[in-house]
């Protein structure tokens, strides 16, 4: 089987969300990943696996990452907020230790 | 258009539905429009669904002082493991076995070997001061091998040297990790005196148990478990449970394993897959069942035990249990094999017959395996839980293992209900970090967590009823 290309229009996806993508495929063996001016191109080159079924999941993941990314825009702050009030009283790690040893 | 703001999810497509879930635990399963709806922010505040997703903690009208308070004390009511300390001593208290089980992770050794590979009074003493300097208010101390009944004088020993030295303020409590083919009426006694919870193994009906767990001339141990439990309920002991190991012989037959668990009266049962240490590792054909039927079966195990339990005979499949227990209740249950960050040192800790201190059971398996030391904190005898806790091993071993800040992981709808072991990681993978397409467990877990979801929202009255009460029960 040949190379296959998947291409990503900028315009609508960021390479970190394709990365991402990528990264949970667990059917995807080998691929490369480069830009265009315009464009972002995920080429699988394992000759062994069918490539329509890996694209197709492929396209969907990146889809539902990309609105992950802009859903982390959109709350990541409070996100950080939340978790930093949560572990306030241990993140001085010294004086936690410093009184009485506590581990 | 509503006037909310989102507050942190992440979310994962199921069939036609979206589930939503946030750090502190709470879930929500939307159907594709609301979905789309509600991250749109186009829901008015007055409809019911918004009411859902403001109660559970996915949207708000006001990011207020009280809310970031109220979802920080949700938050470190689920992380609670955290801020207690080490909860579960597990002792090595000899290498030696009385079977040769293949699947053993332990890599024991015969029975007639060396007094070497035994735990001396000496270190054990040792082991048992560090293990009372643990600011926990309550120790587990948990005897393991081999077969640890070989060596009943230092078990006798640590136990009532523990409880001399015990502050009155802690509470301590005691299991023995048996195969039990040796029990005496002398272990008995011993064990009902003191209280002591006995764990033991069984792996189903006579032919599958006896599949795997053998002696060492390779006679099946079904009989003398069998005998030895009979025994024991005889002449008192009622603290006894039964882990099952599922492995090739036996799980095709997980009814048969399930109805042998009935018969005997237990009252739970631990669908739990090969540890693929020792003895798994080089029998790994022999032994070894794939993620996939390891899920059919387990699946199919479940749907048995859940009628079961509608023809009104009481039997807790565990695993689920503590996963529904991580979805349907605000605590952590120190289950530590799946936390984040890993329960390994921080909830439970492993010695070694020579003092060796390891972060886990799995570890010190690794380490007897192929003498790994990235795992091992200290030695008893010249070290103390601070040199142990407070080193750039421990760090990076729990830093790898907080699963919120790994890739996969960090926008996993179940991760806050799940965790990685880093010591698996390393032995599978060669990494502490979990490769998501490598990692076999991550895979099975998010296959499990989804069938449980489908459960939780059947329509299956009993079936509801029965998964809330495995979650919420003591």
């Amino acid at each position: 089987m040949a190379e296959t290309q998947i291409c990503f229009d900028k315009a609508s996806f960021t390479l970190l969300a394709i990365q991402r993508a990528v990264y949970d495929t667990k059917e995807v063996v080998g691929c490369a990943i480069s830009q265009s001016e315009e464009q972002i191109i995920i080429t699988l080159n394992d000759e062994n696996q069918k490539h329509e079924d890996i694209e197709k999941k492929l396209r969907a993941s990146t889809l539902d990452h990309q609105l992950r990314l802009s859903l982390e825009k959109d709350f990541g702050t409070i996100r950080t907020a939340l978790v930093s009030k949560a572990i306030e009283s241990s993140v001085d790690l010294n004086a936690l230790t410093n009184e009485g040893r506590r581990v | 258009m509503s006037n909310y703001s989102l507050l942190p999810f992440n979310f994962e497509k199921t069939d036609s539905n979206y589930l939503l879930t946030n750090d502190i635990g709470e879930y929500l399963l939307l159907s594709e429009l609301d979905f789309k709806r509600f991250i749109e922010k186009k829901i008015t505040t007055d409809e019911n669904l918004y009411l859902d997703l403001e109660s559970r903690f996915f949207a708000t009208q006001e990011i207020s002082q009280q809310l970031v308070n109220h979802y920080a004390t949700r938050y470190r009511t689920k992380k609670r493991f955290v801020y207690d300390s080490t909860f579960l001593h597990m002792i090595v208290v000899t290498h030696r076995c009385n079977q040769n089980c293949l699947y053993c992770h332990a890599s024991a050794a015969k029975e007639d070997a060396v007094e070497e590979l035994d735990l001396s009074i000496e270190t054990a003493e040792r082991i048992v001061d560090s293990i009372l300097s643990t600011p926990s208010k309550h120790l587990k101390i948990e005897f393991q091998g081999g077969e640890p009944l070989l060596n009943l004088d230092v078990i006798k020993h640590i136990v009532l040297y523990a409880k001399e030295h015990c502050s009155n303020d802690k509470k301590l409590d005691f299991v023995i990790c048996s195969n039990l083919i040796a029990l005496t009426n002398d272990h008995i006694d011993f064990i009902l005196e003191h209280q002591i919870d006995v764990s033991t193994s069984l792996d189903g009906t006579q032919p599958l148990h006896d599949s795997c767990r053998k002696k060492h001339d390779g006679t099946g141990t079904y009989a003398a478990v069998s005998a030895s439990l009979n025994k024991a309920k005889e002449l008192g002991i009622s603290n006894i449970s039964a882990l099952l190991t599922v492995h090739k012989k036996n799980i095709f037959s997980l009814q048969d394993v399930i109805n042998e668990y009935v018969s005997r009266d237990f009252k739970s049962i631990f669908i739990r897959g090969l540890n693929p240490y020792g003895n798994a590792k080089s029998n790994y054909d022999e032994v070894a069942c794939n993620n996939d039927e390891f899920f059919n079966c387990y699946i199919a195990a479940l749907d048995y035990i859940i009628e079961i339990n509608r023809k009104g005979i009481d039997l807790v499949e565990e695993f689920t249990a503590i996963l529904l227990s991580r979805i349907l209740s605000p605590f952590a249950n120190g289950f530590v094999d799946i936390q984040s960050p890993t329960g390994g040192a921080i909830c439970g800790m492993m010695y070694e017959t020579n003092g060796d201190v390891f972060v886990s059971d799995e570890a010190r398996m690794l380490h007897r395996m192929i003498k790994n030391t990235n795992f091992l904190l200290g030695n008893v005898s010249n070290s103390s839980r601070y040199d142990w806790f407070f080193t750039e091993k421990m760090k990076s071993y729990l830093e790898c293992s907080v699963i919120e800040s790994l890739p996969g992981c960090a926008w996993c709808a179940f991760a806050p209900y799940c965790g990685t072991d880093p010591v698996r990681n390393y032995f599978e993978t060669g990494n502490t970090i979990s490769i998501k397409t490598l990692d076999k467990q991550c895979q099975l877990n998010k296959r499990i967590f989804i069938h449980l979801f489908k459960l939780l929202h059947s329509s299956d009255s009993f079936t509801q009823r029965l998964l809330w009460s495995w979650a919420t029960r003591g």
